[in-house]
């Protein structure tokens, strides 16, 4: 993990993490608003969606963020998915505000994944390419529609959350590692 | 450039050979035609002859836009059918290079137009790589806006003909975004979705026909560039158990989980400027609120915030926040008062003890303590409520006491101030002995510099000085400071107003005892006087004029009065002016002339201008002073001259003026009227017989008759002195008649001419012998015998000539006109002979004058009537009178 510090700034891992959190916070809004407006309930439960291992602690730092990047990959491809069958099936019932925050959501969701793949790269990961080649998701009907894309809000908030906890653990690893001396003030130590 | 030559050249073979296959109507090529040249670059253009041989290489040359020949020294011969030039681009205008043959053959000037050839120089500077590149995304609403806007600083040149554009570009992990191109300085960029926590790579493309060059690329956190609003609701809250300290609390303008800020926060006291800021170490942290601290109790602060990213340095701070105003709770006085005395009473009898708040009166003083303290030791203290309507500052002044120093009694007194909070320290002030005392030092220097005055005084020869007070006093307001025992040269930190005179002195105070060094007046800055002065009162001289004058009222002055200008005119003349001291207020103008009208004026002068008076006017005395007592007594002289000369005269001449003014009457006993016959000759009777008793006389020309004679009795008794003394005149030798109404005529109607020709002797005379005498019953039928004499040789008059028209007639007829000049020689006789009637007692109302018009327009019978019945009543006092006789 030190080693993945090492080539990425604490501050672009601070990014990141700062950007999970973002992606957390607009999930949530867009699940209160989703909730609010198909009438749900707040402890409804919801399927799962994304089948990736959870980065577990056993895992290296790499193995991790290759996790967490894969299912954030698979997240966003659910959620443009989602996104079109809701303007295919319910366009127009969904207010402004909702639409702004779902647009700001994918966004944001696409900006963790690549800052996510950054890191990976860092680690000596390779990114994937944001392309689900699983079969798209065709509801039944409207109903499993709805509960389908519920179902793909918790998957994403599910991601953002454990991008935000794996962020922090990196953080506080570089927190106790020593200060690494610039190649400058080395060379000029040697002289 | 031989190679690009060479290419040229290649170039040229080709299109020759196109030429060739095709009917060309030009015998002349020129390459290369670029679309854009470089300015100040070096241009080389070839041109080649072809299908023709009327012309070679050497009847070629260039034109720059048809008119600059190019100079030969640039041209190359590349053969003979081509000829290359080059040419340096200057200028921005784009112009034409024409490749032109001079041949002069025939041929050649039939085809003039295929022997001319040009290429289309279009000028351009190369792009350049823009400079100082900033974008900024500002809030809006709670989000961040979507577009960055940036803006730079153009490097190089543009031209008309090849403009350069920007693009902005934009570049993040999930995309690449780019501006609309511009020619201006500043564009936006539409980034869709703000990128938070993104690093964005952000560059400008110039680009023109020359090329294309990036700016330097800016790398920073998407947040970086956002510009929020400031920190809202920003408040102060006063807590009372702090006394030193303000509780701000805020909220984020944004949500923090889209873009963590830092704060910064600057405060200062009210009325102040000078801002402290909060080291933003202290405010980097996800806080809203803050514990300003070390604040001075019951001040108002003010505050401000603003806020930017808080990771990196280079973020956009926001606009500063609404001022938050708010004051400290209060604490109890922490400095001593400010105590000082000011002599009072009419003759410096008394001090008044004055104090003014502490200087960290931290809350509104309610009252003073005073402690008195005599030789005997500490009295009761004496609590002085303080004024409350004034705003408790260390300005306020408060009069505690005042202290008679007569009685000698107190030697001490000590003063504590009292707040909601608290008791201050003491201060104490020795009582001085005398209230005014000469000032020990003499040299005390008082000036002004950029709005400030200064004071320096010198430090006296004893020791023991434990501080000074430099006190200054306007009328109505004193002030003072205290400075410590080493200082010589302050300056004056209360607020001093302009064009108002201040007493400043210095006063030293020495265990405890105050004694005054100096004083001195001075202003902070001086203005021209706001008011002339007033001319109150001039004393006007025959040739000088005295001017008394009232000084300007101190607060008008605005400074120390340099002088006065005493300016004056005549009227229609130019003004003279006569400078005056300032200490004087009163002059006296010279040399002015007599009876003349002056208007004058007084200019008073400071160092900042003068102020004239309003004008004045005063008239010279018509003479001067003992002309008019000259006069008078020259005058008086003069008439005692004369009244003595007149006396003299009158005593040298007593007979003649006995002779003349008491003549020798005849006694009318010693009459010869009875003897006297018209025989005797009368020449010789007239000098004794002037007047006869029985007999009147009426003097010619001089008796009038009015108009209803009888009706008008009064107004001819009016008239009666007049006709006395001026209109009757005896007759000729003495003869005269006085009781009969025509006793005598001396008729003058002959007029002027007549009066030349008689002027010293034409007198007629009726003398009338009347019974009246004796039976004094007048009447023009009583009358018997009349006997007229005339010495004139002058034919008679009709009723000369016809008595008894003349009888009837009366006084109409004895009319004569007012002509005394005609009779000049008779006149005194005449009056003569009036002062005889008055002797004789004779009314003269007895006589009937008779006006000339009366005469001329009065019907003869009518009046005849009138004047007989005038005669009779006239001639009864006559009868009287002469009874006694």
């Amino acid at each position: 993990m030190g080693n993945v510090m090492m080539a990425v700034s604490r501050t672009k891992v601070t990014a990141v993490t700062n950007l999970a959190a973002l992606v957390e916070h607009e999930c949530t809004n867009l699940l209160i608003l989703y909730r609010k407006q198909e009438n749900l309930p707040e402890d409804m439960e919801s399927d799962r969606l994304v089948f990736i291992s959870h980065p577990s602690s056993q895992l290296d730092t790499k193995s991790k963020l290759q996790s967490l990047h894969t299912g954030l990959g698979k997240c966003y491809s659910l959620l443009e998915r989602a996104i079109a069958l809701e303007e295919e099936e319910l366009d127009g019932v969904e207010t402004t505000e909702y639409k702004n925050t779902r647009g700001r959501l994918k966004g944001e969701l696409l900006n963790l994944l690549k800052s996510t793949g950054g890191l990976l790269k860092a680690a000596g990961g390779k990114p994937i390419k944001v392309l689900d080649d699983s079969e798209p998701y065709q509801p039944s009907n409207l109903f499993h529609l709805k509960l389908w894309v519920y179902s793909v809000l918790m998957e994403v908030k599910f991601w953002s959350s454990t991008a935000i906890a794996l962020l922090r653990e990196l953080q506080a690893v570089a927190a106790k590692e020593p200060p690494k001396k610039s190649k400058k003030s080395t060379r000029s130590t040697r002289r | 450039m031989m190679s690009s030559m060479v290419l040229q050249l290649f170039g040229l073979a080709f299109v020759t050979s196109v030429l060739h296959g095709h009917e060309f109507s030009t015998h002349l090529v020129t390459a290369p035609d670029l679309p854009v040249v470089e300015i100040g670059t070096n241009f080389t253009a070839t041109c080649v002859i072809v299908n023709t041989v009327e012309a070679t290489a050497d009847n070629l040359y260039w034109n720059l836009s048809e008119s600059s020949v190019v100079p030969e020294k640039n041209y190359i011969k590349i053969n003979e059918s081509a000829l290359a030039v080059t040419i340096l681009i200057s200028g921005e205008e784009s112009e034409w290079l024409f490749c032109i043959c001079k041949k002069n053959s025939p041929y050649v000037s039939l085809n003039k137009s295929k022997f001319i050839h040009g290429i289309y120089l279009k000028k351009a500077y190369p792009p350049r790589r823009v400079e100082n590149l900033s974008c900024v995304a500002e809030q809006a609403g709670k989000m961040v806006s979507n577009t960055l806007n940036c803006k730079w600083d153009v490097v190089g040149g543009q031209t008309e003909d090849a403009k350069t554009n920007y693009t902005v570009m934009v570049q993040h992990d999930s995309g690449t975004y780019r501006s609309s191109t511009t020619i201006l300085n500043t564009t936006f960029v539409d980034l869709g979705l703000f990128p938070h926590y993104m690093q964005l790579e952000v560059w400008v493309v110039a680009h023109n026909l020359l090329g294309t060059v990036e700016s330097e690329h800016l790398k920073q956190d998407a947040n970086e560039f956002v510009k929020t609003h400031p920190p809202s609701k920003v408040t102060a809250i006063p807590e009372e158990p702090f006394p030193n300290s303000l509780l701000i609390k805020w909220q984020h303008p944004i949500d923090d989980v889209r873009i963590k800020l830092t704060y910064q926060i600057r405060y200062c006291q009210s009325g102040s400027h000078a801002w402290s800021y909060i080291p933003l170490g202290d405010t980097d942290k996800v806080i809203t609120s803050f514990r300003l601290q070390n604040l001075q109790p019951y001040s108002a602060y003010v505050i401000q915030m603003r806020c930017r990213n808080r990771d990196g340095n280079s973020g956009r701070w926001s606009n500063w926040s609404a001022n938050e105003t708010k004051t400290t709770p209060e604490d109890r006085p922490r400095s001593k008062p400010d105590l000082w005395q000011l002599s009072g009473g009419d003759y410096g009898e008394e001090v008044q003890i004055i104090c003014k708040d502490p200087k960290h009166a931290n809350g509104r003083i309610t009252s003073f303590g005073l402690i008195p303290y005599t030789k005997n030791g500490r009295l009761e203290q004496e609590i002085i409520l303080a004024d409350q309507n004034q705003n408790s500052s260390e300005s306020r002044v408060t009069l505690l006491k005042k202290i008679s120093l007569a009685d000698k009694q107190l030697v001490k007194v000590c003063v504590n101030a009292n707040n909601s909070k608290g008791t201050s320290p003491e201060a104490c002030l020795g009582i001085p002995v005398r209230s005014s005392e000469r000032p020990t030092v003499e040299e005390l220097k008082v000036w002004t510099q950029e709005g400030q005055m200064f004071v320096e005084w010198k430090r006296p020869n004893n020791t023991g000085v434990t501080e000074y007070v430099v006190e200054w006093a306007r009328p109505g307001k004193t002030d003072w400071q205290r400075e410590n025992k080493t200082t010589t040269r302050t300056a004056i930190k209360g607020s001093l107003e302009k064009f108002v005179r201040y007493n400043v002195s210095v006063y030293v105070i020495q265990s405890g005892r105050i004694r005054k060094l100096v004083h001195r007046e001075a202003y902070l800055e001086q203005g021209a006087p706001e008011q002339g002065p007033t001319i109150n009162k001039s004393y006007p001289a025959y040739d000088n004029a005295r001017l008394v004058w009232d000084e300007i009222p101190l607060d008008k002055r605005r400074g120390f009065i340099t002088n006065y200008n005493i300016s004056y005119r005549k009227e229609n003349e130019a003004p003279k002016s006569i400078p005056v001291p300032a200490n004087k207020t009163s002059y006296t103008l010279t040399g002015l002339l007599g009876n003349t009208k002056y208007e004058v004026w007084i200019s008073a002068s400071t160092v900042a201008g003068s102020k004239n008076s309003n004008p004045h006017s005063f008239t010279t005395l018509r003479y001067a002073p003992g002309t008019i007592e000259g006069i008078v007594v020259g005058v008086s002289l003069g008439f005692l001259f004369f009244v003595l000369m007149a006396l003299l005269l009158c005593f040298l001449k007593k007979d003649v003026l006995k002779e003349n003014f008491w003549p020798q009457i005849p006694n009318p006993g010693e009459s010869t009227i009875g003897n006297w016959s018209p025989d005797y000759p009368p020449k010789e009777e007239t000098p004794k017989e002037n007047c006869v008793s029985g007999v009147s006389v009426l003097d010619v020309g001089v008796c009038e008759v009015k108009l209803g004679f009888e009706e008008d009795k009064t107004s001819l008794s009016l008239k009666k002195g007049k006709y006395l003394s001026e209109e009757h005149s005896s007759g000729i030798g003495g003869s005269s008649c006085m009781s009969s109404p025509r006793q005598s005529v001396s008729d003058s109607d002959e007029g002027p001419d007549l009066a030349d020709s008689t002027a010293s002797t034409v007198q007629y005379s009726s003398v009338v012998a009347s019974s009246g005498y004796k039976g004094q019953t007048p009447s023009s039928h009583s009358q018997h015998s009349i006997f007229s004499r005339s010495e004139s040789t002058q034919p008679l008059l009709d009723s000369e000539e016809h008595p008894d028209v003349s009888l009837q007639e009366g006084c109409r007829q004895v009319q004569h006109p007012p002509r005394p000049s005609l009779f000049t020689g008779a006149e005194n006789q005449n009056s003569m002979e009036s002062d005889d009637f008055r002797l004789l007692g004779v009314d003269h109302h007895d006589f009937c004058p008779l006006r000339e018009d009366t005469e001329l327009t009065t019907e003869p019978d009518s009046l005849s009537a009138d004047t007989e019945s005038a005669a009779v009543s006239s001639y009864m006092p006559q009868l009287g009178g002469y009874r006694p006789q």
